[in-house]
């Protein structure tokens, strides 16, 4: 049995070579999803089926790894049959747990897999001690992943409140902040991640070289215009650069990703059981890049030597627009 | 065959630019059959995409390819100007062979605009996708032509790829070495130029109407 870990790393996996990378480079636990609308990364040619997330599970366990399996959108009003399915398949497959945004699904899960654990998806956007007690009370979760709203002092009283485990993100994209009731992406395609599993789909994304400009449309609305020199971001709408009283500029959100390496011992501090690493829609050269850092930084940490700072660099070129920031874990506005 | 071989790729590069596109064709075919051998799951993913043609273009060949997938295979061509397809991708070779084998992440490539994607985004992210969860190895694929000689060709390829990384960071070395110091300059110079504007801003900011005021 593995030593209960400094803080457990949670890695993504889209696929199941990114599984296997993520299984090498470090990864405590690794969480992924089925290949169909029940998981909010359901991407053209990403996730798992059952035979390959069943492989996917027994190489974790055979690393003594844990697999959480996130089932993590909301179904489609009278027609929950393909997400209870996906509940009784990783309980079947034996995953550690299931991430769940749904109360409906919730109930479902704790009344069929009373073994089952669960945890809270960042889609719930349970953000205060008496949602997350709620959920805790009445369907049993173990563990709330927090929504991306808070700062490390709030995430430390809300631990101590709750009495479960709390998980953080802590390296990747950003969402604007409201999580599990974002539809922007709704009023420029008819879906969203929320219920179809996809933010600004790829069926409505083009790109087009307009001059030395790249253009990004979603659903035909223009998103953002690039130029030659400049890194570029996701097409998503919070993403979108528009002009509002005669200025261009990030309306919602910056293109630019999270990252944690500097507040590692801080969130260790406030309480924090696990880290969350975002990106299942992202290469296994990512996987590998981002969770070799971060191993090497939380063993580093829990051994009292410190962070390997030219390795956190080096994260910057694999960032969205090549920019990060700690978000609201060091907020200073309110 | 794990290891990150460059060499390979640039060699690729090198005998396909001259190559005529009578020569280049059967080429084609054999790379594609061989990785088939190999990956015989790759290929049943990628037909499942179609009917749809994909052009592939290089941006350092004379070349564009064009990537056929069907329910009844998939294809691998010249491009010719007349052909027509749904998306277009194009990017260094490196890069797309990168890409192809999941060296390198396909979102930090577009991040870093040394990939443009232009037509149907989902085949793209799709193929994408299972490309980068396909655990491709061309080199390897490649060489296993070669029966019980892939082995050992594998360890000569290896053997020249080190070689070629050790010239290249002994030619960097030197480079650095023979520039470190204008690159020391230039920062003395920003260093300067930064003092010079901030006593300008000050100024400026002293000759405001009401600086220095009592409020």
């Amino acid at each position: 049995m593995r030593p209960l870990p400094y803080l457990e790393l949670v890695c993504p996996a889209g696929t199941p070579a990114a599984f296997k990378a993520a299984i090498e480079s470090g990864a405590d636990t690794v969480y992924c999803g089925f290949r169909d609308e029940t998981n909010a990364r359901n991407f053209p040619g990403l996730n798992f089926d059952r035979r390959e997330m069943g492989d996917a599970i027994a190489l974790a366990h055979r690393h003594e790894r844990k697999v959480l399996i996130a089932i993590n959108t909301f179904p489609k009003a009278g027609h929950p049959g393909p997400w209870r399915q996906a509940i009784d398949q990783a309980a079947e497959l034996g995953a550690d747990a299931v991430i769940l945004a749904d109360i409906g699904l919730l109930d479902y899960a704790k009344r069929t897999h009373p073994d089952l654990r669960l945890h809270l998806s960042v889609q719930a956007a349970a953000s205060n001690a008496d949602a997350i007690a709620f959920y805790r009370d009445r369907f049993g979760v173990k563990r709330v992943v927090l929504p991306r709203v808070l700062t490390v002092d709030e995430i430390g009283q809300l631990t101590r409140a709750v009495g479960i485990e709390t998980e953080v993100f802590a390296f990747g994209g950003l969402c604007v902040m409201a999580e599990g009731r974002c539809a922007l992406s709704s009023y420029l395609t008819g879906t969203s991640p929320n219920s179809q599993g996809a933010c600004a789909p790829a069926s409505h994304v083009r790109y087009d070289e307009e001059g030395d400009q790249l253009v990004s449309r979603l659903g035909g609305v223009t998103i953002n215009s690039f130029s030659k020199s400049e890194p570029a971001g996701y097409p998503t709408p919070c993403k979108g650069r528009f002009t509002a009283d005669g200025q261009t500029s990030y309306l919602f959100e910056d293109p630019v990703s999270l990252n944690t390496l500097d507040i590692l011992p801080a969130l260790k501090a406030a309480g924090v059981t696990a880290l969350k690493i975002e990106g299942r829609q992202r290469g296994k050269a990512y996987v590998t890049q981002v969770v070799s850092t971060f191993r090497a930084a939380i063993d580093a940490i829990a051994q009292g030597i410190g962070t390997n700072a030219p390795a956190a660099a080096a994260l910057r070129a694999i960032s969205e627009g090549g920019r990060e920031t700690t978000g609201a874990y060091k907020k200073s506005w309110r | 065959m794990a290891a990150f071989l460059e060499f390979p790729a640039r060699l690729a590069g090198l005998a396909m630019r001259p190559l005529p596109a009578a020569a280049l064709r059967p080429l084609l075919e054999l790379g594609l059959a061989l990785v088939a051998r190999r990956h015989p799951h790759l290929i049943d993913r990628l037909k499942a995409l179609g009917p749809a043609k994909v052009i592939i273009e290089p941006a350092d060949l004379p070349h564009r390819f064009l990537l056929g997938l069907a329910e009844d295979g998939v294809r691998l061509t010249l491009a010719t100007p007349e052909d027509e397809a749904v998306a277009i991708v194009r990017g260094s070779l490196a890069s797309l062979i990168d890409l192809m084998e999941g060296r390198i992440d396909g979102d930090t490539l577009f991040f870093n605009r040394a990939l443009t994607v232009t037509g149907d985004t989902t085949i793209i992210v799709a193929l994408r996708n299972i490309f980068d969860g396909a655990d491709l190895d061309l080199v390897a694929d490649v060489l296993s032509f070669l029966g019980p000689f892939a082995r050992p060709a594998g360890r000569a390829i290896a053997a020249l790829d080190d070689f070629a990384k050790r010239v290249e960071r002994e030619i960097k070395a030197f480079h650095d070495a023979q520039h470190g110091r204008d690159v020391e300059a230039e920062q003395d110079r920003l260093k300067s130029d930064v003092a010079d504007l901030k006593a300008r801003l000050a100024r400026l900011e002293s000759r405001r109407p009401g600086a220095g005021s009592p409020a």
